[in-house]
Order: C-alpha cells, then structure tokens, then sequence
C-alpha cells in the first residue's frame, strides 16, 4: 500500500478502513489525473508518522484575509447553526467521480451547517499538524440568502496536506455566494472535493482564488438538479516557481432550463503548472440549458505549463452551449499601445498582467469584497509573479 | 521641428518606406495621403518606435533630437503622439487609470512633478468639456467594447490629455460614418495651435474637409511623389490615385 494511501486511511476504525481496502490511488492513466502525478505528494510525505496527524487537526483560526471588508461569522463558535438533518442521497455522479482521496474524507461523520448569513471556513493546520482530512457539509435553506468563505490559511504548519471533501446544498430558490481562497504558503498541499446541489430556481455564485499553495488540486462538481437553477463559476490561478494547482470543474445539467456561466483564468510563471479541465454534462431531457464556459491563461515564462481543456457532453435537443479556451503570451499590440502613450515596457508589461487577473474581478456578486481581493492579487503579483506593482 | 530625411523602413523584410522627405513646422498640418500598401501607416508607426518598424537608413529629427535613438515611451515624453488607426482594447484596465499613469509617466521622463488624484479630475473635466465627450467613457476598460466612434474619439481624448507637440493621426476617419467623423474632426480642431502640429494620414479626402490641411502630400511605393495644398487632395478625390502610375509613365517617357 503505498504511504499516502495509508495516510488517508491511518485514522479510520478498523470497520471503516476495511470499507476502503481494494481502493487505490488515482493514476496519471486516467485522463481526470494525467497532468497531475502524486509523485510529488508521495514524496513529500514520506517520513510523516500517521500519529501527530488526523482529523480536523485545524487551528481554530478566527480571522478572515478579507476581515477589511466583511463582518463574517467564523463557523466554530456557531453551535446553533448545526442541523441535526440527515443529509439529502449524495447525487450519484458526485458517487462516481470520487477518487481515493474524497473516499476517506467521505467516511468522516460531518453535521450540516446551516447558512443564513455571511460565515466563514478557515482550514489552516493545528502546529505539528501535518495532514488534515475533514468533511465539511453545509446547506442553504430556501429562500435565503448567504455568503460563505472557505479560506485555506497557513495556521501554525509549514508543511501540511490537507485532504477535504465539502458537500453543499443550496435549497429552492437559495442564494449562495462562495469565496474560496487558497492563500496558505507554499508549503501547503491540498486536495480537495467540492460537491454542489442546487435545487430549483436556485443560484451559486462561486469565485475561486488560488495563489499560495505549493501543490493544489481541486475537483469542483456542482448539479444543477432543480429547474431554473443557475450557477456562475468564476477561478482565477496565480502561480508561479514550482507551483501546480489543477482545476477540475464539472456541471451537470440535470433538468430543464438550467444556466451556467463559468470563466476561468491562469497566470503561469518561472516553472509553475496550472491544470483544468471543465466539463459540461447536459442530461437527457435537459432541454434549455443554457451552459457558457471559456478559460483564458496567460503564460510568462518558457518553463511555464499551462493544460487547459473544456468539454461538452450533451444529451438534449434544444440548448445553447459554448466553451473555448485560448492559452497565450501578453500582447504585443498592447503593449505597443501603452509604450506609445509614455509607459514604460516594464510597467506596461505589469499593467496587462494585473489587468488580464482583475477583470475576473467585475463577476464577483459581492462587490464590498472586491477591494480586499484586490489587494490579494496586486500583492501576489508584485512579489512574486511578473513585478507587478500596482497602486 | 520634425524633419525626415531620405527614411527607409523595412518590414518583415520587406522595403517600404524608400527614402522619404519630409518637414513639419510647429503649427502646420500635413496630410499624407496615398492608395493602400503605400507606406502610410508604416510611417507613422516607424516615428512611434514600433517594434519591426525600425529605420533601415535615414535620419529624423524632431526638436533637435535624434527620434530615431528614442525608445517609444521616451518619444511620447517628447512630445509625439500617434492616434492608432484601431486602437488597442485592454480589458481590465481602466480608461482613467490609464491616462492618469500616461500622463505621470511622461511628467517623470521631463522631470516635472506627477499630478495628484485632483488636478487630474480637474484636467480630465475641462477637456471633455473641450471634446464634448461623456464622462462614462471614463470609467470603462481601455476601448474595451467601444463602437468605432468611441475608439477614435478616446485617441482624440488622450491626446488632449497629453498635449503632445506633433499628434500623428492613423487614418483616423476610417471605419467613421459621417456624424461620427464631424465630431472627431472638431476634437482635432479644438486642438489645433500655433504650436501643435499634426500629421494627418488618410486614405480619404472627406477628412480634410473638416481637418483642413496646410499642405499635401501623396505617398505612393515609399515615396512623397507630389506635395500641394489642400487642392491636391481635392485632385486626388476627382481624378483618383491611377493619374499617379499615369504621371510615372510620363516622367520615364
């Protein structure tokens, strides 16, 4: 058994590790995990003693890299929020698509936590912590409205995997804005599993902001299983040395007149890799899906990789779909353009690089954040990508 | 003030520009006309310093300073502008923004102070009211989703902003219907000093009707062939650019 999948499975009683015997680690043969090989996962863990690690290992920390703009309410002091609901049956495509890693997490009992306002998630490794598994559920009753902010922060490790499986379920006629921040250092790995359900008429706003883990991947499912659900997937990766941060989004149009719109954006520099695939699946019968995809990255250096793909699965008549993906350098016209009005290569070269990142920016369903993300990207990109420097 | 003489330009390996003359005094307005392929906006990119538009022989001085020597910011702190004949969109990057680090750019290349915040709203307000221009333009991306119209009146705006000594005018009225040229033409207009002079590139006489130039000349293979005043251009819209190939053969006969 190789030491990761011993790692994932350490914790569990003895009933529950022989539930995952016969599992096996993901390889680079199946397509979902061809660009992102464990090899630097194994490698990183060898030597790590299944002891000083386990569940929930997190460091109850309180403060959000947004606390400039939002009043948010941490999760753990929110005891009244817990649901003693059983949750709804786990759609089935969310079943088949689970890997080894979000198996193990699955096995961990989670209460639902009950959104009704603005809440916060940290995830950020306890000291002497090194691997975190954890399953987090939450739903969203009908007719609310709520914001929820996963952050991954550094807590007191340096060095820490984190594996996670966040299961949501937004109800008729929710809203749920989601702000995900992968801001811990780079000595953080994470793998990580969101399942998102929206019931009818109900609507997700999701922005994704990676920029600081050294190894990250993400599988990103959410069904829009009621009618006249509608979803809008914003991600925007920021990378650079040896970083890897891998992507995989997939929309299930599971019924009539459902709506996505998805725009996802890399920035590779020095050596790092970026990953994604986006999948739109329209479902027998899903007639009025209306599902637009389109991924733009921009590649700064010659040892940058950028692995982009969307996809369309379609099984009804009448929808309207599109995807495109363009990977590219920055342009030479443009900054042609700003040089002839005065601006210097260096800078115009920092103003295409922060502009290509921010314009995500204007899809963000709320607005009063956007000033703290703002500081985020200007200074991940001024200290380590392209030397921007922006004011 | 500007004088090029005997320019040549290559580009991708090609001649283009084959020993052009020219001189432009402060105030004056030169329209360069000619038929496609020509040179013409070679020209105007060869003295904004594009990248692959480098001078193969030649000289251009502008103010007593070699251009030619100058990276292209460092000509725009100088004093040239070029009015791009389609204007570069650049999403996410704010129109304000943008003019704003232009303008404190080229204030710091001349060693003048930068603009604070305000003096910079204050400039930006009396010019629009100049041009006639709505405030909304201001707040959007850099020519991001604007009509033709609005592209070309933004270069007349930025002009206006930087003040430049010689503006060089990219076939500004193409892809203009004729409201929309009337109202570039009179931004340009507004802007026109005794010391400010333009160099207008077009393939169209219409324009100067509205822009009336104080000399013309017709650019064909390379060449300045003839120099006139403002009836040339209207010769030119009678008779066409076949009288050219016509006077060619003339001449060699």
């Amino acid at each position: 058994m190789s030491h990761l999948l011993e790692l994932l499975t350490a914790e569990l009683p003895a009933a529950q590790r022989a539930e995952l015997a016969g599992l096996s680690l993901p390889s680079v043969r199946a397509e979902a995990w061809r660009y992102s090989p464990l090899r630097a996962l194994e490698a990183k863990i060898r030597g790590w003693s299944a002891e000083s690690n386990g569940v929930d290992k997190s460091s109850g920390l309180t403060t959000s890299v947004l606390a400039s703009a939002l009043t948010l309410v941490p999760m753990d002091l929110l005891d009244a929020s817990i649901s003693a609901n059983t949750p709804a049956e786990t759609n089935p495509h969310f079943l088949d698509a689970r890997s080894a890693f979000a198996k193990a997490a699955a096995i961990r009992s989670s209460d639902a936590h009950v959104l009704t306002s603005s809440m916060l998630w940290i995830c950020a490794p306890r000291a002497g912590t090194k691997f975190v598994q954890a399953n987090h559920r939450f739903s969203v009753p009908a007719n609310t409205h709520a914001l929820l902010v996963l952050e991954q922060q550094d807590g007191g490790a340096q060095d820490a995997l984190c594996n996670l499986l966040y299961q949501i379920e937004v109800a008729e006629s929710a809203t749920l804005d989601v702000l995900h921040l992968q801001c811990a250092g780079a000595g953080h790995s994470i793998v990580e599993r969101s399942e998102i359900s929206l019931a009818a008429n109900a609507t997700l706003n999701y922005f994704e902001l990676q920029c600081g883990l050294g190894w990250a991947r993400h599988e990103l499912s959410i069904a829009l299983a009621g009618s006249g659900s509608s979803a809008n997937v914003s991600a925007l990766s920021l990378l650079s040395a040896r970083q890897h941060a891998d992507i995989q989004l997939s929309l299930w149009h599971e019924t009539k007149n459902t709506r996505s719109s998805t725009r996802v954006k890399a920035i590779a520099d020095g050596r790092a890799r970026s990953v994604f695939n986006g999948k739109i699946f329209v479902a027998p019968g899903a007639d009025g899906t209306d599902a637009q995809l389109k991924t733009n990255n921009l590649l700064l250096s010659d040892t940058a990789e950028i692995d982009a793909k969307p996809e369309l699965e379609i099984y009804a008549e009448e929808v309207s779909c599109s995807h495109g993906a363009t990977v590219g350098q920055l342009d030479e016209n443009a900054l042609f353009y700003l040089q002839s009005r005065g601006i210097n290569p260096t800078d115009a070269r920092n103003m295409l690089i922060y502009a290509f990142a921010a314009e995500l920016l204007s899809r963000i369903s709320y607005k009063g954040t956007v000033p703290a993300l703002n500081q985020i990207i200007q200074s991940r990109l001024s200290s380590q990508i392209g030397e921007a420097n922006y004011a | 003030m500007l004088d090029i003489k005997d320019l040549h330009v290559e580009v991708g390996g090609r001649a283009i520009l084959k020993g052009l003359n020219l001189q432009v005094k402060p105030g004056e307005v030169h329209a360069i006309m000619g038929p496609n392929g020509a040179g013409k906006s070679t020209l105007g990119y060869a003295l904004a310093g594009r990248d692959g538009y480098e001078a193969s022989s030649g000289t251009v001085q502008f103010n007593g300073q070699d251009l030619l020597a100058l990276e292209p910011q460092a000509r725009a702190a100088e004093g040239v502008f070029l009015a791009f004949q389609y204007p570069v969109e650049i999403p996410g990057v704010n129109n304000t923004y943008f003019l704003r680090a232009a303008l404190n750019a080229q204030r710091k290349y001349r060693g003048e102070p930068e603009i604070d915040a305000r003096d910079f709203l204050a400039l930006v307000r009396e010019k629009l009211k100049v041009l006639h221009i709505k405030d909304d333009l201001l707040q959007r991306a850099v020519n991001e989703g604007f009509s033709g119209g609005e592209k070309k009146r933004n270069e007349i705006f930025q002009m206006a902003m930087l003040e430049p000594k010689l503006a060089i005018l990219d076939e500004t009225d193409s892809g203009l219907d004729i409201d929309a040229l009337k109202r570039v033409a009179e931004g340009v207009n507004a802007l026109r000093t005794s010391e400010r002079a333009f160099i207008v590139i077009t393939h169209y006489q219409r324009l100067l009707d509205y822009i009336v130039p104080d000399f013309v000349h017709v650019l064909a293979d390379g060449k300045i062939v003839q120099s006139g005043d403002k009836d040339l251009a209207l010769k030119l819209e009678d008779e066409g650019y076949a009288w050219l190939k016509q006077r060619k053969i003339t001449e060699l006969a």
